[in-house]
Order: C-alpha cells, then sequence, then structure tokens
C-alpha cells in the first residue's frame, strides 16, 4: 500500500513545487492588475472595472514573459496530435507551417450584384475620358492546398471572385483577374505569400504591378517605358526573418517560422512628394527619392508584441487617403485608385509612370469618392479589393439603391 | 472563475493551500480563511453577480439559525415556517431568475398574443447548485441532522468554492465530518493533487476537444431558424461526440472538486462511476450525477412518496413529477422536459420489471442503455424540438441527407486522437491497474510505475497549463445550463 501511495506522494511534492513557483512567477508579472482588481473591488460601486481587468486577466496572457517558449511546446502537441486547427478553427496551420485565417461557418452572402451597380455608376460619374478598371488579386487561402480543402472551413474566396468578376463583365466594367498573372508566373507560392500574414509579398505586388501595366498598354494603348518593369532596375534585398505577420502576432510570433522580408528599391532616380492623411486623421508628408519619399524604413527594425509588420515599409500599408506627386514627370498619368492595403507596394512601383496616384481607403476614411472623382480629372480609375474585402464597406459610393444609368 | 484557468492554477490554488496549512493550528481560522477565499471566488468575473448571490446566502443561513433555534425550543410550528420561507425564497429566486421568460413565453403562446411582458432575468452563475444545497440544508436543520453550529460553519458549508458552481451536492454533515483530524494529512493531500490533475487534463485535453467537435457539428444543423441537413456519419459523430464531452465534463469538473477538497483535508464522496457500463437507465442515472440524483431522491422523491413504494400508481406519479422537475431544473426549455419524460419512462418500465433482460444479455443491455441515453442526450443538447426532430432525421438519414461529406474526415483527422482516448477512458481501465497494483505489490511494474506515475501527472499538468495560456477553456456545461 506504501507503495501504490509512493507515487502519489512524489508527485504531489513535485506539483506543489510547481504551483509554488507559478504563484511566484505570476504575482511577479501581473501584480499591476491584480492591484487595480483588488482596488476597484474597495472602491468602484459597480466592480465593473474590476469585473473588465479580472476578465482580461484571465484571457489575455500575452504579456507573460516566456510567453514564446508555451508556443513552441504548443505547437509540439498540435503536432503530435497530428492537428491543424488552432483555437476552435480559428486558425489554420498547414504542414508547410503557412497560416491561415479558418472560418468555420460560411459567412451570409454579400450583395455582390448591388456592389458592382454600385461601381458600374461610379465609372458613369468619372466620365467617358477616365478608364475604370477593377484589379482583383486572389487572397492567400485561393490557391493554397489546405489540408481542410473540400470541407466548409475553407474561406470562399474563389467563389466570391468568380462571381463578381462574372458581374463586372456583365456591367462593362473592364476588370484585371490577378489570378491568372500568379498561375503564369514563375514564381512559387511560397514566393508570393508570407507563411504568417494574410498580405501578399513584395514580389508578388511587383508580378502584379507588371500585369496592370502590360494591360495599360495592351488593352488601353498607353506607351510605358518598360525599363522600369524589369527587376534588374531595382535593388532586391532580402531581409530574412523580420516578418512576422498579423496572423503570427495574433496567435503568437513564435508559433510559426519568421518570413523574410524583401525590400525592392529602384536604382533609377526618383523625386516624389508623398502627402497623406493616416486613419486617425494625422496629416503628413515625405519627400525625396522613392527611399525617402514612399518608404518606412523604421519599420524594418519592428520587435515582436507589436501589431505592427515590415509589411507596412511601404506607405503604411494602408492610410486615410494618400497623394503622391512624380515631380520628374508631370505628364504622366493621373490616376486615382481606391483600395485595400494588397496596393500599397504596387502604387510605390507605379510612380514612375504617374505625374499624380491617389489612393483611397473606403475602410479607413469617409472622403466622398463621388466627389473626389467630380472634382479631378483622372485618367485611370482603378478600384482595388481582394475578396474578404468585397463587402458594403468597400462601397460606400452610390449606395441610394438607384439603378444603373441615373446618373 | 473556474478552475482550469491560469489564474486559479498559478495564483488562487497554491495560495489558497499555503495560507491554508499555514492555519493547521486551528481550523477556525482556517475555515474563516476558506469562506474568504470562496467570496473571492465567486466575485472574481462576474461582480455584479456577487451581491444577489451573497444576498441569497446569508438569507440561507439566518433560516438555517431560526429553524435551529425555533426547533431547539421547541417551537416546531415556527420551525415549518421559516422552513417553508426558505423552500418559497429559493425556490422562488430560480423560478424569477431562470423561468420567468419561459412561462413568459408560453402563457403568451396559450393566449396568443403578447399581453404578458415580465421582462428578462439573468440568473448568477452557480445559483442552480446553490438553491439546491440550501434548500437541503435548511430541511436537515428542520429534521434535526444538522445540530449545533456556528455561524461560520454555517457560511463555510454553503460557500465552499470547490463546489459552490457545480457541485457535487453534499449534505453539511457529510462535508464536515469528511474533515481529516490530522493537521496536515499527507496522504489526502497527494491524492488530492493527483485527483486535481485528472480532472484538469479530462477537462482541458479530452472535454473541451470534444467540445468543437459537438458544438460544431450541432450548430450546423441549426443556424438561427434555419434548419440544415448534415450527413448521417457526421450526425453520429456529434452526438457520440457530445455524449462523450458531457461525461468527461462532468467526471473533469468532479474530480478538481474532490481533488481539492482532498487537498483541503475533506473527503467526499463520488459523482461519477463509469455511467456507460450501466446496465440499466436506472443504472445509468445512478452512476451519472450521482449526488444529483440523491438529492432528488432525498429531498425530493422520499417526501412525495409517504407510502415508501408500495403505492404503485403514487410511486410512477412521484417519479415522473421527478423527473420532469430534474428535466426543468436543467434548462428552461420543453426539450429539457422531454428528456427528462424520456428517462422516467424506462426507470418506470425497469421498475415496473416490464424491460427485463436475461443475466447473459449483458451486451444488449449495454446497447438499450446507450440507445435510450444518446436519444436523450440529442434533446438535451439541441435547442428546440424543432431541431431535435430535425437532428434524428439527420442520424437516421430520413432528411434526404447524404451519408457521408469531407467535414467527416476533417474531424475525425484533426479529433480522431481525442476521440480514441475518450473512448477508451470511458471504461475503468485506472481502477482496474490501481486494484491490480494494490493485490501485487512487490511486481516490477509497480515499482516502475512509482516513477512513471509522477512524470505523466506532471507532464499531463504542464500540456494543460501550455493548452490554457493559449486558449481558453471552454466553460463547464453544468455552469452554462
Amino acid at each position: 500500500m506504501n507503495q501504490f501511495f509512493l507515487k502519489k506522494n512524489i508527485y504531489a511534492v513535485v506539483l506543489s513545487i510547481i504551483l509554488i513557483s507559478m504563484m511566484i512567477f505570476y504575482i511577479d508579472e501581473k501584480s499591476d492588475e491584480i492591484v487595480a482588481i483588488l482596488n476597484s473591488c474597495l472602491t468602484d460601486s459597480d466592480h465593473q472595472e474590476a469585473g473588465m481587468v479580472s476578465k482580461t486577466l484571465e484571457q489575455e496572457m500575452l504579456s507573460i514573459e516566456y510567453y514564446d517558449c508555451f508556443i513552441y511546446a504548443y505547437d509540439w502537441i498540435q503536432n503530435f496530435l497530428n492537428k491543424s486547427e488552432i483555437r476552435d478553427f480559428s486558425y489554420i496551420k498547414e504542414k508547410s507551417g503557412f497560416l491561415y485565417y479558418g472560418s468555420f461557418y460560411e459567412k451570409e452572402d454579400e450583395d455582390l450584384l448591388k456592389f458592382s451597380k454600385q461601381l458600374r455608376r461610379l465609372k458613369e460619374k468619372a466620365g467617358g475620358d477616365t478608364s475604370f478598371i477593377f484589379i482583383s488579386p486572389p487572397e492567400k487561402d485561393s490557391s493554397a492546398l489546405v489540408l481542410l480543402e473540400n470541407a466548409k472551413i475553407i474561406s470562399k474566396s474563389d467563389r466570391i471572385q468568380d462571381e463578381f468578376l462574372l458581374y463586372m463583365q456583365y456591367m462593362q466594367i473592364d476588370a484585371l483577374d490577378l489570378r491568372e498573372t500568379f498561375k503564369n508566373s514563375e514564381y512559387l507560392y511560397e514566393e508570393l505569400y508570407y507563411k504568417t500574414d494574410r498580405h501578399w509579398t513584395t514580389i508578388a505586388a511587383f508580378e502584379s504591378f507588371k500585369a496592370i501595366v502590360d494591360k495599360l498598354c495592351v488593352d488601353y494603348g498607353e506607351s510605358l517605358d518598360s525599363k522600369y518593369l524589369d527587376i534588374n532596375n531595382y535593388h532586391v534585398n532580402q531581409y530574412d526573418n523580420i516578418m512576422k505577420g498579423t496572423i503570427g502576432e495574433e496567435i503568437g510570433a513564435k508559433y510559426t517560422d519568421l518570413d523574410n522580408f524583401i525590400l525592392i528599391t529602384p536604382k533609377f532616380d526618383s523625386d516624389y512628394l508623398w502627402e497623406y492623411t493616416r486613419n486617425n486623421g494625422t496629416k503628413g508628408s515625405q519627400q525625396g527619392p522613392f527611399e525617402d519619399s514612399l518608404l518606412m524604413l523604421d519599420k524594418l527594425n519592428i520587435k515582436t508584441g507589436s501589431m505592427e509588420t515590415p509589411y507596412e515599409v511601404y506607405l503604411n500599408r494602408i492610410n486615410a487617403w494618400d497623394k503622391i506627386t512624380n515631380r520628374q514627370n508631370p505628364d504622366g498619368l493621373k490616376i486615382l485608385c481606391i483600395r485595400d492595403a494588397y496596393f500599397s507596394p504596387i502604387a510605390a512601383f507605379m510612380m514612375p509612370y504617374c505625374s499624380e496616384l491617389h489612393l483611397i481607403s473606403p475602410f479607413d476614411s469617409e472622403i466622398d469618392i463621388e466627389r473626389y472623382i467630380e472634382e479631378n480629372d483622372f485618367d485611370y480609375v482603378f478600384v482595388e479589393y481582394y475578396p474578404g474585402k468585397i463587402t458594403s464597406k468597400g462601397f460606400p459610393f452610390f449606395n441610394d439603391g438607384k439603378e444603373v444609368g441615373t446618373e | 472563475m473556474i478552475f482550469p484557468s491560469i489564474t486559479f492554477l498559478a495564483l488562487f490554488f497554491p495560495m489558497i493551500l499555503l495560507i491554508f496549512y499555514a492555519f493547521s493550528f486551528t481550523k477556525t481560522i482556517q475555515k474563516i480563511w476558506i469562506v474568504f477565499v470562496s467570496c473571492v471566488f465567486y466575485t472574481w468575473g462576474q461582480p455584479d453577480d456577487a451581491l444577489i448571490f451573497f444576498g441569497i446566502l446569508i438569507i440561507n443561513i439566518f433560516l438555517g439559525e431560526r429553524i435551529t433555534a425555533s426547533i431547539n425550543t421547541n417551537h416546531k410550528l415556527k420551525a415549518r415556517g421559516y422552513f417553508i420561507i426558505s423552500i418559497i425564497l429559493n425556490v422562488g429566486a430560480l423560478v424569477f431568475m431562470r423561468y420567468i421568460s419561459f412561462i413568459q413565453e408560453n402563457l403568451n403562446m396559450i393566449i396568443q398574443n403578447q399581453a404578458i411582458d415580465i421582462g428578462e432575468q439573468t440568473l448568477p452563475v452557480g445559483m442552480l447548485f446553490f438553491s439546491l444545497r440550501a434548500i437541503s440544508f435548511c430541511a436537515d436543520c428542520y429534521t434535526k441532522k444538522v445540530g449545533k453550529r456556528s455561524l461560520i460553519d454555517s457560511f463555510f458549508y454553503l460557500s465552499f468554492f470547490p463546489f459552490l458552481l457545480a457541485g457535487p451536492l453534499i449534505s453539511y454533515q457529510d462535508l464536515n465530518g469528511s474533515k481529516s483530524e490530522l493537521y496536515f494529512d499527507g496522504r489526502r493531500f497527494s491524492v488530492g493533487m493527483c485527483r486535481f490533475t485528472v480532472g484538469l487534463s479530462k477537462k482541458v485535453l479530452i472535454a473541451d476537444n470534444l467540445a468543437i467537435v459537438s458544438n460544431r457539428i450541432f450548430d450546423l444543423s441549426m443556424i438561427g431558424d434555419i434548419s440544415y441537413e448534415i450527413p448521417v456519419l457526421l450526425a453520429w459523430l456529434g452526438l457520440i461526440a457530445f455524449a462523450m464531452q458531457i461525461y468527461f465534463d462532468l467526471s473533469a469538473y468532479s474530480d478538481m472538486a474532490i481533488g481539492i477538497a482532498l487537498c483541503l483535508g475533506y473527503k467526499c464522496p463520488e459523482n461519477v462511476d463509469y455511467p456507460y457500463l450501466a446496465k440499466s437507465v436506472t443504472e445509468f442515472w445512478n452512476r451519472f450525477h450521482i449526488s444529483l440524483m440523491k438529492w432528488f431522491d432525498q429531498y425530493f422523491l422520499r417526501p412525495l412518496d409517504r407510502n415508501n413504494g408500495t403505492n404503485k400508481d403514487r410511486m410512477v406519479l412521484n417519479i415522473f413529477i421527478m423527473w420532469c422537475v430534474i428535466g426543468l431544473w436543467h434548462g428552461p426549455n420543453w426539450t429539457f422536459v422531454f428528456w427528462g419524460i424520456w428517462n422516467s419512462v424506462f426507470i418506470l418500465l425497469e421498475k415496473l420489471k416490464m424491460i427485463h433482460w436475461d443475466k447473459d444479455r449483458s451486451i444488449f443491455k449495454s446497447i438499450y442503455v446507450c440507445a435510450v441515453i444518446l436519444v436523450g442526450w440529442v434533446l438535451f443538447r439541441t435547442t428546440d424540438l424543432y431541431q431535435a426532430g430535425e437532428y434524428f432525421k439527420n442520424l437516421l438519414g430520413l432528411n434526404h441527407n447524404a451519408i457521408y461529406n469531407d467535414l467527416v474526415t476533417v474531424f475525425l483527422k484533426e479529433f480522431g486522437l481525442v476521440l480514441v482516448i475518450g473512448l477508451i477512458f470511458l471504461f475503468p481501465i485506472a481502477r482496474v491497474f490501481n486494484n491490480w497494483q494494490i493485490n501485487h505489490p512487490e511486481s516490477l511494474i509497480v515499482k516502475m510505475n512509482t516513477i512513471v506515475y509522477p512524470i505523466v501527472l506532471i507532464g499531463l499538468f504542464l500540456v494543460c497549463t501550455i493548452y490554457l495560456f493559449f486558449t481558453n477553456a471552454q466553460p463547464f456545461i453544468y455552469l452554462i445550463l
């Protein structure tokens, strides 16, 4: 009998030591929050703050010092259990280490026909002298061989993209399906998307930039200098293991390997003025050559624990409004792009051909796009959304339900 | 706060034990400390509920005191009055906070308009079990089972944090009588630590993973008001996952609660005893939620049945009523009422010997019990009778639904190992192995197990901690009913 209880005694002693160590460590790490809860319990009559802080304390463990060790251990256990879903299907990790947002249930369908009609009316508003193009990049998971490929868990981005492009055809809006560009690209999927982020890589953006320019030349008769399309006219610098994307950061930066980040900068001279309004309303500007005006090089030194990523190097990833002026090419194209974050690196690469490039993110601003188009005389209006952004927020213009042809 | 949380494991649990044993020379201070800790344990995370909860707690203690005082001074009528008030208070509070919307909804349906609008109330966490414990406390005071005691004793019993939120339902005399006489009972402490870890592992590693499977599949069959057909195999997978989830969830909570109590020197009766091995529905319920069934038997059925079961008509009616009440206690929904009725039908048939099996047909008995219980779990898990009907159709392929789709593979691939482990631990492997060890103390396996056992448990504890760092534990089923 003593032998039987010996093992339990040994375990009890070891667990007691572990628990006491955890307590010391926890108090050391979380003492401020604990004091806040106790203070709130003693002083606030409704105890709202106490409830909030204690719930946060339960749920928010990201600031614990050795969190990354736990991430490694969790990863090991997940692999041992042969699991790919993380946190009740919130995320999915592919065998190759690629992280995806999981969406178990299909979300309610967006009214894609309505959006396409709104786009058509925007095209009519822009007038006959302005060319109007919808640019459609593929979403990260659309071309991935995700484990849950045929199940509902995979996002339906391909179907949305197909359907919306069909409506574009129906509404006689020219569209550029960048899935085709990627299919024909010499680059592998792993080079076109980050493992830890939902955005595409700088390489993918550069390929897309070439496809856009190609379209302008072939379909719209523009004679644009091909030297800017040659990657040999650019510096391509790879920064190894510095990119921890937003999905990686949400799960834990160390859950997957860090990505490499490629910075593409021109070898040729340039002189730009970038004016912007941030999402919080702050205005600012930068000017000079490409690196000084369009890049935020401090984003290459982001530390773990921040939701910022090196993807923000190009034009801060997303702003409410941007206007870039090419001071070397006043006769270049004048373009407006209503866009999401995918377009930022493309915008930077497009600049040699432009005199002015205006960028509006309807997701982050309340700019009256109808009026903006009316007040400016653009050569081109681009609308660029990846499938996940084809939502009502992306179409704040002509939202009155009137039919096409009323402009 | 719940046991499977980092805050409990890394802050509360060690602190409670340290201070509790620092005062091991005085039981009164130990009890005061546990009362204090129980208040913090309850208030942590849900301070809004605390005021109502502690209000009802204090009133019950007061009523208990008055009942005992009246009994001791031979004022039986007064004592009965206080006892009736305590029942009205506890049942009334429960009905008002939990069932008012259900009553309102059904009354409005009967009179065909929305004339009655009393508004919605929310039941404070843990009130479901507390009400039963408070009623039994007052009943035991009334029947003199609970004798002279201090206020601290009453507070200690009613607020004892391991059993505060979701049981097991243990009587005052059982709890107080179970305290070890030693200042520090090393054996109980060790067994308690092991028991707690086993419960934690059952919850975090098995029950919570099974919850993902069952929640997703049941939700797929009904989103909002729309019913969706799901393949037959997926429907069965969801049902089996739920049947295992509810067992492991309850078993895990009981293990953790009993384990903590053991660490504090209190030895409490078991709450779960491998129910899926039962050979009758009656036996299943005597093994599933033992303390709850005992409570209803002792404080509901016995007072109703004054003929000691000799009047069969009365017995049938009483058991039927009891199971309707058990069903309603689980939730204000007709699905629970029908679940109660469903179980009562088979329990009555067994009691009246209308279902009878030969001794050697144990496999048929097991199939019969599993079938009855699984049908019951569909009623228990679905949100309304319509969804239950649709789910039954899905199980039987009567919805023109497919047999299989890719989701079955996805779930089996992602959770196959957990399902297999769960199935294995539905059987009393640990108990058999423990008995074998006791009978073979000199065996090499027993000697090796002295080293292997602590290593495995430490591994399990660390894995659970890692999971809790990364994901929040799913709420206990009996906490969110």
